[in-house]
């Protein structure tokens, strides 16, 4: 029977109810954009500013050459110590591990190539693309045994034509910077000739290795002249097996201490040092720190604005309702089930509000993505039930006053006049 | 003495700490009898029978009813009590706009107890509106109105029934119908209390008594 009357009462009253649920609609609309917005520019943000480089260098702890960070001086690093390869699965075993987006390795080593009648001296380099790095001891029996990682996921603006080095075990694909290219005139598809002294003292003993073009890159930065090759190719060059020279770290950090997470990593290989590239982080989080306050502050505004609809209509009803509560009163309502009624009244308003807010939301999100931030909004369904929450929550928050002023009504008033 | 059903004993009524309503009024109604209080607009009827019917309480003066002192009980137990022993017909019927006339009685079983259909409709029919049970207020007249209102008021089956004017907005035909069953009512042995303005109605009561300026004239 109550939710007969409940039913009714809503039915009969729609445009009534409608004016609540639309000051409703509008306030979770702004919510579910506002939210909408800020996760995934949030995300993004974060991603752009990844397209700076890794915040976290780790490197040896004795190393006394200036690392200069995100170029390497590469005149001085042969005579480093070196990072085991085998403990970098350590830096995903952390505690702020899940916010560890990739690492990889460097190792450096300087050739020759000869090629076209023209000699020229490039750096290679050593790294993971897409590789798989088994984690040997995770921090928690949840964490995936296995963690794919490589150059692509850390430095995904790298400009690329042809391919990248897709499979791990490839030996003889390399990824040439544009400015050796050039010079060698060498194009994608080519097959060139490395030189390289496995004892960095020893000009006469000269090995050679011959590499494929799979993509030429072009980053503006150093990447331009330098060669990249799997990481266990650099090694076999080189004859350091097991090293690398240095890891970059790519940590998507807002609320987390970034220097926390450096001194967990160098906890967990004790003989490396983590560096945090902190201004770029800082940055990074007062920007994202500044679009949530302002979302936060126009959410508020909007949430308030629909509390204001939700008790303008509440207590009209409870004002042209009287005669109808004092009769309740009157047969017998207690004073709860006078309340029930309108609270349930105010929750049925704040969930419907809320679902079409939603929907509305969804798309007001699309609309302020494309034209502020030029970008698409993906849809997130877990803000379906925020948006109903806060909703529900607002509405009966609304309801407090005019349910009040409901249950003061005196059932006497049924036998007044009009 | 012990077959007086309602006991108003020296009740005041007091409004805005200056107006007396009611003034130093006493009354005794019997068990099964049909009291008529007639008398002039403003003299104080329907505050009379707001306390009575336990929707108002005295600013001073006790009421008994079954021997329940009515005046002693907070709100909460007013309901209750109300809601066991009193059936309230109005003049302007107040029935709930957006249901229909079986859900209005069905209402009035929901705040009493359960809802039970069966019996709702057996108390429509038995006010001759067995056939409209599924109209709401707007689509009845205004004599159908006053028969689903007494319909409600008889559902939980109290004994005493406080009638303030309840032929006032019908025309004669209607009127006569609402009070022929109020006379079927009494007969089957409720105790009434109707106030009207109709010395011809009045006459219907077995008892009339005058009221004015808060006091019973005779
Ligand atoms: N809620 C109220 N507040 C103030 N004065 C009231 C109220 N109800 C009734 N009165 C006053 O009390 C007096 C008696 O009213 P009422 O009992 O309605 O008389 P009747 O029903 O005989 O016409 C009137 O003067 C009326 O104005
Ligand atoms: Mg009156």
């Amino acid at each position: 029977m109550f939710l007969r009357i409940l039913r009714k009462s809503l039915s009969k009253r729609k445009s009534r109810i409608a004016i609540a649920v639309i000051s409703v609609i509008i306030g979770a609309a702004i919510l579910t954009a506002l939210l909408s917005v800020s996760f995934d520019i949030t995300e993004k943000v974060g991603y752009e500013f990844r397209k700076y480089g890794a915040n976290l260098l780790v490197a040896p702890k004795s190393d006394t050459i200036e690392v200069g960070f995100p170029g390497v001086d590469f005149g001085s690093v042969t005579e480093q110590r070196y990072i085991n390869e085998s403990d970098l699965w350590k830096i995903k075993t952390i505690y702020w591990r899940n916010n560890v987006l990739g690492f990889v390795p460097l190792l450096y080593q300087i050739v020759r190539i000869e090629e076209n009648e023209i000699e020229q001296n490039a750096v290679l380099v050593g790294t993971y693309f897409n590789k798989d790095v088994e984690i040997v001891d995770p921090y928690s029996s949840n964490d995936p045994p296995v963690f794919n990682t490589g150059i692509q996921a850390i430095s995904p603006w790298w400009n690329v034509k042809g391919m990248w080095i897709e499979d791990q075990n490839d030996t003889t694909s390399s990824m040439v910077g544009v400015n050796v290219a050039e010079k060698l005139g060498l194009e994608v598809g080519d097959t060139y000739t490395i030189r390289y002294n496995e004892n960095y003292e020893d000009l006469l003993n000269e090995s050679t290795y011959n590499l494929t073009v799979t993509g030429i890159v072009e980053t503006d930065g150093h990447e331009d002249n330098q060669i990249f090759v799997n990481l266990q190719v650099a090694q076999y060059i080189s004859s350091r097996q097991d090293k690398v020279h240095t890891v970059q770290v790519s940590a998507l950090c807002n609320a987390c201490p970034v220097d926390t997470f450096a001194e967990e990593i160098e906890e967990k290989i004790p003989y490396a040092e983590a560096k945090t590239v902190k201004q770029l982080v800082s940055s990074e989080m007062s920007i994202l720190g500044m679009i949530e306050d302002m979302m936060f502050l126009i959410t508020i505004i909007a949430l308030l604005a629909s509390a204001l609809g939700v008790m303008t209509t509440m207590t009209t009803a409870v004002i042209e309702r009287r005669k109808e509560i004092g009769l309740m009163k009157s047969v017998g309502a207690e004073n709860k089930r006078i309340g029930a009624l309108f609270i349930s009244e105010a929750t049925i308003i704040g969930i419907i509000g809320g679902i079409l807010g939603y929907i509305v939301g969804v798309f007001l999100a699309q609309f302020i993505g494309l034209n502020v931030f030029n970008t698409y909004i993906n849809l997130r369904l877990e803000i379906l039930p925020i948006a109903i929450g806060i909703s529900i929550g607002v509405s009966l928050l609304a309801s407090i006053l005019p349910v009040k002023r409901a249950v003061r009504v005196e059932p006497a008033i049924v036998l007044r006049g009009e | 003495m012990s077959n007086d059903i309602i006991r108003v004993k020296n009740v005041s009524k007091i409004y805005n700490n200056r107006l007396k309503a009611l003034n130093d009024l006493s009354l005794l109604i019997r068990d099964g009898e049909w009291t008529s209080i007639m008398g002039p607009s403003g003299s104080g009827k329907t505050t009379l029978l707001n306390i009575i019917g336990c929707l108002d309480s005295a600013t001073s003066g006790s009421v008994f009813i079954n021997d329940t002192e009515t005046t002693k009980l907070n709100q909460k137990q007013l309901t209750c009590f109300r809601r066991e022993n009193i059936g309230l017909i109005f003049q302007q019927y107040h029935l709930v706009p957006y249901l229909n006339a079986l859900e209005n009685v069905m209402m009035a079983q929901f705040y009493h107890s359960v809802v039970n259909e069966k019996d709702a409709i057996e108390v429509l029919k038995r006010v001759g509106l067995g056939n409209r049970l599924n109209h709401i207020p707007a689509h009845l007249s205004g004599g159908e109105q006053q028969r689903v209102c007494i319909a409600r008021a008889l559902i939980n089956e109290p004994n005493i029934l406080l009638a303030d004017e309840p032929t006032g907005n019908l025309d004669q035909k209607n009127g006569d119908l609402v009070l022929n069953l109020i006379k079927e009512l009494h007969n089957e042995g409720h105790t009434i209390v109707l106030i009207t303005h109709n010395s011809q109605i009045g006459k219907l009561g077995q008892r009339i008594v005058n009221m004015i300026d808060g006091k019973i004239s005779s």
